[in-house]
């Protein structure tokens, strides 16, 4: 029986939240209990308990939701599926691979490293779970080598609710409950139930070692020109060259910092992280790839970067960065293991810090107008926003591209070279509002520049864009009507989705603020 | 037949077609206590309001019957106004906008206008979002002591319970309940869609018609809180949509919209439960239901005519007593029960007629107002 924690148990205050402190905005909006369920059956009971009191039930698996999802459920009750965390292999190490839905990603990898040399090509942020992630597409370092997280799930565990509120189990593949097995592959699974574990018939082997290095573009001599240069320089090497197979084992994130205060460091950074599957990696693909952005002038090699937004350079090992010199940048080789999971990508935010994200894919390099907007909001004069924030251009494409893919999953971005993650973070609840109000400015500024007057303010999918990622939710977005297409595409999904959740939560049971809405 | 005008008009009336639900005029009860807040009006069943229209075009028409010539003496725009509902004092309106959208977020919403004692006029105050997912609306009631606004939401399968505070204005959702279906065949199961509400004479004891799961529920209500206590399908293709309920609370008279028949249930409130019915009508395509405040007579229209049915108070089965042809698809006693009010949805006639305690007899039928359209009625 699950573990009931209600607002006289010690448990409460920090159970009721989640790792973004914006929320509950206040004390009305939290959960009249949490339910910590310790396996599948507990689940199911604890759900239909749930059901039959009248009350909402929401699901939490690692607790990273960048919106109120979860947390924000007045006198309702949260399903915490974070003690669902075993990962299982075959006999002798081979498929099928079991995950529990609350499986942090960071052990997730460790253990099927250990256990199978294998990995699912997920995250970079080591407490996020497998629940939210995987269900929402689930993406990463690997993604384009190999691909997406929910491109390899075969078989999902879910509790729904029937028409008459009973919980019902299910095993939903491509042969039971078809069509709430694709939902899932990047629907989000709680639009529909409660997933309990993800299936894996195969997956992908672990690389043996990543090797990095970057280039840093400082602040203090940068112009608008420069930065226009150098962020060309990324998309179209990604526009062109990186559709190449070969290039496939290199990741790349370059950080659009904020500009912060004059004398303070920071600057634009850009790193290459290439992985080797037998032995240590071909440096060639990240060294053609770094050289390239010598020619924008003033750029300083990195041999600590950060190679996702969740991760800092190490300190304590900083030092003085040194004009790079083409054909020689400081790349540091450790196992991949060791890369991936060692301290590292425990980003996302903790208790005390404060998010609030957005999101675009892109299939074509920055234009000239749209990089002058970037540089315009990175560096103008905010009140009541200080320092802070930052666009994380991640690589993308590559295996992720599978045309087909499209329609077995529902994740329908299959055209795209970059993948960008708008992220601020603070601490302060007054700033709140004036940092919400700059990134909706900053945001719909950029994505009017290439896109219709009916969308204009979006990403939408056109020759440039092909909108927005469901695992980084923007309720901003709501306010427009299309904003279902946005996320889940103009060729059907959506539909589609709304006839799974018709029969598969007929009394729309999960719901939240952007969950599929049932057809008018 | 007078004249209508409408007067401060705040924005373009179109005629619109209207899609069902009108309510029946909620009768004053001589026992609710007021709020300390709210001063009690002391001339009763002057105004009528009258919601129409949906979406942008929808408005709530303030009507003047205290002259021969009734009046139309005000319009503000309201959107889908499915269901108006006066505080226990008098002196507050709730609008329940049937949308599925407020504020780009999937819900309806409610709306508090204050009513001025002397000209009936209408300010609107605020308005209350329902919860996530409390799409479409349909029915509301304020509580005997006027503590709380009940919401039952057909679109989202659920009530919502507001609080209002010491001068009747909205404080957010602090209760609800999320209803399910109710078959055995989970895939064909039909979902929940709660219609209509009835609060017993107890203050305690709340039964709510669902269309959608096709039953009778009744909840204890403590506190802005709902705990269920029963639920009763009430029979095979019933689809109970409306609820009256006998002055002595002891019998609720469902209107089924699916079959067109009129249900008769005891109420039990020992064991929490309506009971199953023991007289079940045809009623000829009944769409609207009303109950004279003695207790004595039901009415019930089918858009083509209204018809009166005799209650008898030792078992509270109804026979037909009379029949007027007239168009009407909405009904409501005044306070007395000495006026009828019949609106036509289709035309936005407005008609008032005087009501035989004697014989069930509707005569003098006159028309008071002509509207664009009509969707719901209060008399205040």
């Amino acid at each position: 029986m699950s573990s009931t924690v209600t607002a006289k148990d010690p448990r409460y205050d920090l159970l009721r939240r989640g790792r973004n402190a914006r929320f509950p905005a206040k004390d009305s909006d939290a959960v009249a209990r949490i339910e910590v369920c310790q396996n599948a059956e507990d689940v199911a009971e604890a759900l239909q308990r749930i059901v039959s009191a009248g009350m909402r039930p929401t699901v939490r698996s690692g607790g990273h939701c960048y919106e109120d999802f979860v947390v924000n459920n007045p006198g309702g009750a949260i399903i915490d599926v974070s003690m669902l965390n075993d990962t299982e292999t075959g006999p002798g190490g081979k498929g099928p691979y079991k995950v529990g839905a609350g499986g942090m990603l960071g052990s997730v990898y460790t253990e099927l490293y250990k256990k199978a040399n294998v990995t699912i090509p997920g995250g970079s942020c080591y407490t996020v779970a497998a629940g939210g992630h995987i269900s929402g597409g689930g993406y990463g370092v690997l993604a384009r080598l190999q691909g997406l997280s929910c491109d390899y799930v075969t078989a999902i565990d879910i509790c729904t609710v029937e028409a008459n509120g009973k919980v019902a189990k299910r095993h939903a593949d491509k042969h039971h409950d078809a069509d709430l097995f694709r939902a899932c592959l990047g629907g989000q699974g709680s639009n529909f139930g409660v997933i309990t574990a993800f299936y894996f018939d195969s997956l992908p082997a672990a690389p043996q070692y990543m090797s990095n290095a970057g280039v840093n573009f400082p602040w203090e001599t940068m112009t608008e020109e420069k930065f226009i240069h150098i962020v060309q320089t990324y998309g179209g090497y990604f526009e062109k060259r990186g559709k190449d197979p070969d290039t496939w084992p290199m990741f790349t994130f370059m950080g659009l910092n904020r500009r912060g205060p004059e004398g303070s460091r920071g600057g634009i950074g850009i790193s290459a992280s290439m992985h080797g599957m037998n032995g240590e990696p071909d440096l060639s693909i990240p060294t053609e790839f770094l050289d390239l952005f010598l020619k924008c002038g003033d750029a300083h090699s990195d041999p600590n970067p950060a190679t996702t937004s969740h991760q800092t350079p190490r300190r304590g090992d900083r030092q003085q960065m040194a004009p790079c010199v083409a054909g020689k940048h400081a790349f540091s080789t450790r196992s991949w293991l060791d890369a991936t999971t060692g301290g590292q990508g425990a980003g996302g935010g903790n208790g005390n810090t404060r998010g609030k994200y957005k999101s675009c894919y892109m299939k074509k390099n920055f234009t000239t107008e749209e990089a002058r907007r970037i540089y315009k909001h990175l560096t103008r004069e905010i009140s009541g926003v200080p320092v802070g924030g930052i666009i994380a251009v991640d690589s993308y494409g590559g295996a992720t591209n599978k045309p087909h893919l499209a329609n077995e999953t529902a994740m329908p971005q299959r055209a795209s070279v970059m993948k960008l993650q708008f992220q601020q973070y603070w601490q302060d609840p007054a700033e709140d509002e004036a940092r919400i109000k700059f990134f909706d400015e900053m945001y719909t500024d950029i994505y009017s520049a290439n896109v219709d007057a009916e969308h204009a303010g979006t990403p939408f999918h056109n020759e440039f864009y092909e909108g927005c990622y469901i695992n980084y939710p923007d309720v901003d977005m709501v306010r427009y009507p299309f904003w279902g297409e946005l996320y889940y595409g103009t060729e059907g999904l959506f539909p589609f989705l709304q006839g799974v959740k018709k029969t598969y939560d007929p009394n729309n049971i999960f719901h939240n603020a952007m969950s599929i809405r049932p057809k008018a | 037949m007078s004249e209508s005008s409408l007067k401060a008009k705040t924005f373009p009336m179109t005629r619109r077609t209207f899609s069902a639900s009108l309510v029946a005029a909620a009768a004053l009860s001589s026992a609710d206590k007021a709020s300390a807040s709210l001063t009690r009006r002391s001339v009763a069943d002057r105004f009528a309001y009258v919601g129409s229209g949906e979406g942008e075009a929808g408005a709530i028409h303030v009507l003047d019957l205290s002259t021969s010539g009734s009046r139309i003496v005000q319009t503000v725009a309201a959107a889908s106004p499915v269901h108006l509902e006066l505080h226990t004092s008098g002196s507050m309106l709730y609008a329940i906008h049937a949308v599925s959208e407020w504020e780009s977020l999937p819900r309806g919403a409610v709306s508090a206008y204050s009513i001025d004692a002397e000209t009936g006029h209408l300010t609107l105050r605020q308005t209350q979002p329902l919860a996530l997912s409390a799409i479409n609306p349909s029915h509301a009631l304020v509580t005997s002591n006027g503590s709380h606004l009940i919401v039952a939401v057909a679109g989202g399968g659920s009530y919502n319970v507001l609080p209002l505070e010491n001068n009747g204005l909205l404080l957010p959702v602090s209760g609800l309940f999320k209803e399910v279906g109710f078959s055995a065949d989970a895939y064909a199961g039909k979902i929940s869609a709660p219609s209509s509400l009835v609060l017993h004479s107890n203050g305690r004891t709340l039964v709510a018609a669902d269309t959608g799961n096709g039953s009778l529920s009744t909840f204890h209500l403590e506190d802005g809180s709902l705990t269920p206590l029963h639920r009763r399908r009430v029979h095979n293709g019933a689809g109970p949509s409306q609820m009256a309920s006998h002055a002595n609370s002891r019998y609720i008279y469902a209107l089924n919209s699916v079959d067109g028949s009129v249900s008769v249930h005891r109420v039990d409130t020992s064991r929490g439960q309506t009971q199953a019915s023991h007289q079940r009508i045809a009623t000829n395509g009944a769409r609207t239901i009303a109950m004279h405040p003695s207790g004595r007579f039901l009415l019930t229209s089918n858009g083509a005519a209204i018809t009166a049915w005799k209650i008898d108070r030792s078992t509270g089965r109804i026979h037909p007593v009379k029949t007027l042809p007239v168009s009407a698809n909405r009904i409501a006693f005044d306070g007395q029960g000495r006026t009828v009010i019949a609106a036509d949805a289709s035309s936005g006639r407005i008609m008032r007629g005087e009501f035989s305690l004697a014989t069930g007899a509707i005569g003098q039928l006159t028309e008071v107002a002509s509207l664009p359209s009509a969707r719901s009625l209060v008399l205040l």
